[in-house]
């Protein structure tokens, strides 16, 4: 058995025996397969929750006992203090049926060990003037060390964590080994502890509670309004725009929305800001299910980078709601930024190799680099257009087409082919254009290609390319069809 | 391997040419066609060589004009006609264009080449591609990008005729392009004769260029026989709000970046045949101007009695 409730417990069950051995003491035993996995996800729903407390949290399970860490250094006074906080936290779960045991200590480690073995007696909230005494008080199994150590300890006569405090250090590290020592020092604050936070701290938030929770979008966007332009200072002061935008809605039954926009360009005017997480907003799958409200929003910075701030003049028209890099924003927002694309090319001749599709709103117009393609364009410019011939279609092929072709001889041109069910006879050819395979990447018997462009009886131009030289790399060379000229 | 063809000096032909090509068209055509803006600049070595009574003098920018082609592969040449007059569109512009491509307009699995439009002669870094997942977003991604002055043009690829695609959305798609002053075309992929509130509406279709290439053979030095000449379209300008109608083989000169008129005076006036194709594609899929289906639908029981 993995886990017992409480009437179990009273019961006379407990965890680690078997089934047997409990259907045994208790015959109407009601049991149900353990799921590590929806446990898992019950306890990443709740760490989610608590992330209206504070953004450094952390899902701690040491020994096989679940448990949140939440470090409140500098949150506490948000909530009236570390007493009402503790509190809040326990009417919550209470509310939504958890039981929940909660300690607030200067050490996490302090702070695992009084949750979880504290007397229920002694007080909850322990400082640094009574860590010593009250820690002290802890059986050992507090002390986050296994229990094989535990059971020696307890042997010979150790029963509580005052116990070993201060006693000397070299005998007890030689006998029960040096971790023993390191989660006493740990939980005692003589050694610094930090816990790794789940989400990466954002670098800067702002958020809002309500008393009435909200639930219009109007009354949202409002709030975003106001959250953004309480950033708007701080990010000036740093000198920062931000890139990536996460807006946090905590709803008052536990659930989180989380929205995020990216911007091309580094952004703070809040108006701006509101109106990316409207176009998100309207986009969205789901429709966002308020419920009945959120009782907190929070808007998160999780990315910024410098924005030097521009003199404007009264002639030049500010690049305000109809310029190009505002369009492609919130064309990101709401189609998302994958669909809104810009080309980037590759150093290599295979055509469909040549080029891929970044998202425009990682290459800003303004930094773009001058691609390959262009710059041969604008030599071509200077020699008068010297390259006069159209080599390469307009479109491509995704993937190259096989084709039923007809050809006069093994080597050269097509007279006819039979494309997508459809007979085009050949009027005109032009080629080869020899490509040859990259070994580097294809293998060594990679096949070389033969281009030809050709022309049917109605004009059309198509790109057609023969795989592998005639005999010398293969017998029965295969015909594609890779592009369509204009 | 490539085809080595020697570089003539092709100027002095289409001075020729285009002295035959101002006494053949209408002269109410170039009347008619006089807006403000104009989508070709006046450029002056080439003024001759352009495609002058439609396209310099006409074309008008800010405006929505649409394209479409019979069927979809002859997807190329709507496509290039496109770039053409989009490369033609103040060429010295860097402004980026939008390319909006509906779903199911990639049906045909292709998509742009940057190469292939740097070598037609437009500067594939100057594109954004806007790939939306239903039409209604990709007519709201074209009505924002309309109202953007930031660009210099939209085009929205679709095919077929998809209902969204009204009246009532290709009137607000022109009232945004003339706010904005940023041109907006709608390329039709397999599209059919439909009442739009575009200016003009563009029917292309392939066109060989074997008939330039004889042309060719007497300037050119062509050292293979066979080589395919320039490109040519045929362009049909099916619809112009602001007067007449024409139809012809246009070229692209690859040199210069322009049109020019096929010399040959046969080819200009008529149509060439459209070949029959052996498997007819529907242009509409969910149009709303489908024939009715052919026949009285019958209830299957009624039927059955009948028969008895």
């Amino acid at each position: 058995m993995s886990a017992v409730n409480r009437p179990a417990c009273a019961a006379g069950l407990h965890k680690h025996q078997t089934l047997t051995d409990a259907r045994a003491v208790f015959p109407a035993l009601n049991c149900y397969d353990a799921d590590d996995h929806a446990d898992q996800t019950l306890l990443t729903v709740i760490a989610d929750w608590c992330e209206r407390y504070t953004p450094l949290l952390a899902i701690d399970v040491v020994n096989g006992l679940p448990g949140l860490m939440l470090d409140i250094t500098g949150c506490a006074h948000l909530f009236k203090g570390e007493e009402q906080l503790r509190a809040d936290i326990l009417t919550n779960f209470k509310a939504q049926g958890f039981r929940t045991n909660a300690a607030v200590a200067p050490t996490p480690g302090a702070a695992w060990g009084l949750a979880r073995f504290g007397d229920p007696e002694a007080p909850r909230i322990i400082n640094t003037s009574n860590i010593r005494e009250q820690i002290g008080r802890l059986p050992l199994e507090a002390l986050r060390i296994d229990g094989k150590t535990v059971d020696e300890l307890k042997r010979v006569g150790l029963q509580t964590i005052g116990c070993i405090m201060d006693m000397p250090r070299g005998p007890l590290a030689l006998r029960y080994g040096k971790l023993l020592l390191r989660r006493l020092d740990q939980a005692l604050a003589r050694e610094e502890e930090t816990i790794s936070p789940r989400m990466p701290v954002s670098e800067l938030a702002s958020e809002r509670q309500f008393v009435d929770p909200v639930s219009l979008e109007d009354d949202i966007s409002r709030a975003i309004l106001s959250l953004a332009g309480n950033l708007k200072p701080c990010l000036e002061t740093k000198g920062l725009g931000a890139r990536v935008l996460v807006l946090k809605l905590f709803r008052v039954d536990g659930e989180r929305r989380t929205l995020n926009v990216v911007t091309a360009n580094p952004e703070r005017e809040p108006a701006h800001i509101v109106q990316l997480f409207q176009d998100r907003l309207s986009s969205l799958h789901h429709p966002l299910d308020a419920g009945f409200g959120f009782d907190l929003i929070r808007l998160e910075v999780s990315d910024a980078e410098p924005l030097v701030q521009q003199q404007s003049d009264f002639i030049a028209r500010t690049q305000a709601e109809d310029g190009f890099t505002a369009l492609v924003n919130r064309l990101g927002a709401r189609l998302g930024i994958d669909r809104v694309q810009r080309f980037a090319m590759n150093d290599t001749h295979i055509p469909e190799r040549s080029f891929r599709a970044m998202p425009a709103i990682h290459t800003p117009h303004a930094k773009r680099k001058q691609t390959q393609a262009t710059l041969a364009l604008s030599q071509a410019d200077e020699l008068q257009a010297l390259d006069s011939q159209l080599t390469r279609p307009i479109l491509l092929l995704n993937q190259p087409e096989p084709l039923h072709v007809l050809a006069e001889v093994p080597e050269g041109a097509p007279r006819h082919f039979r494309w997508r069910k459809v007979l085009y006879e050949v009027k005109a050819s032009e080629g080869p254009e020899r490509i040859s395979c990259e070994w580097w990447r294809d293998g060594r018997y990679a096949l070389t290609r033969d281009y030809f462009k050709s022309e049917d009886s109605n004009g059309r131009r198509f790109w057609l390319f023969r795989q592998g030289l005639y005999e010398r790399e293969t017998h029965a060379p295969n015909w594609y069809m890779h592009g369509l000229f204009p | 391997m490539r085809s080595v063809k020697a570089n003539a000096p092709m100027n002095h032909l289409h001075a020729h040419d285009n002295a035959r090509v101002k006494s053949v068209l209408p002269a109410a055509l170039n009347a008619q066609l006089m807006p403000a803006s104009r989508l070709l600049p006046e450029s002056q070595s080439m003024a001759d060589a352009e495609l002058t009574h439609i396209l310099k003098n006409g074309l008008e920018t800010g405006v929505l004009h649409e394209l479409r082609c019979q069927q979809s592969r002859d997807a190329g040449a709507l496509v290039g006609f496109a770039f053409g007059l989009l490369s033609r569109l103040k060429q010295r512009e860097t402004k980026p264009v939008l390319w909006i491509s509906a779903p199911f307009a990639d049906t045909c699995n292709m998509t742009l080449f940057p190469q292939g439009l740097a070598n037609w002669g437009f500067d594939p870094a100057r594109l954004v591609i806007v790939r939306p997942l239903t039409v209604m977003q990709a007519l709201w991604a074209a009505d924002e990008a309309a109202k953007c002055t930031d660009l210099a043009a939209v085009i929205l690829h679709i095919e077929g005729h998809p209902k969204a695609l009204d009246m009532t959305a290709t009137r607000r798609l022109s009232l945004r392009a003339s706010e904005s002053g940023t041109t907006s075309l709608i390329l039709r992929q397999a599209g059919e004769e439909e009442a739009t509130a575009a200016t003009t509406r563009w029917c292309i279709a392939p066109h060989p260029s074997h008939r330039s290439r004889a042309e060719m053979s007497s300037e050119v030095n062509s050292v293979l026989g066979h080589d395919i000449g320039f490109s040519a379209v045929f362009s049909d300008l099916e619809r112009n709000r602001h007067g007449a109608t024409s139809s012809a083989p246009l070229i692209w000169n690859h040199q210069i970046r322009g049109f020019r008129y096929v010399a040959d005076q046969e080819t200009r006036t008529t149509r060439p045949p459209a070949a029959v194709p052996q498997y007819s594609v529907p242009g509409a899929f969910n149009g709303q101007d489908q024939p009715p289906a052919l026949g009285q639908v019958v209830a299957f029981q009624n039927t059955l009695e009948r028969a008895s």
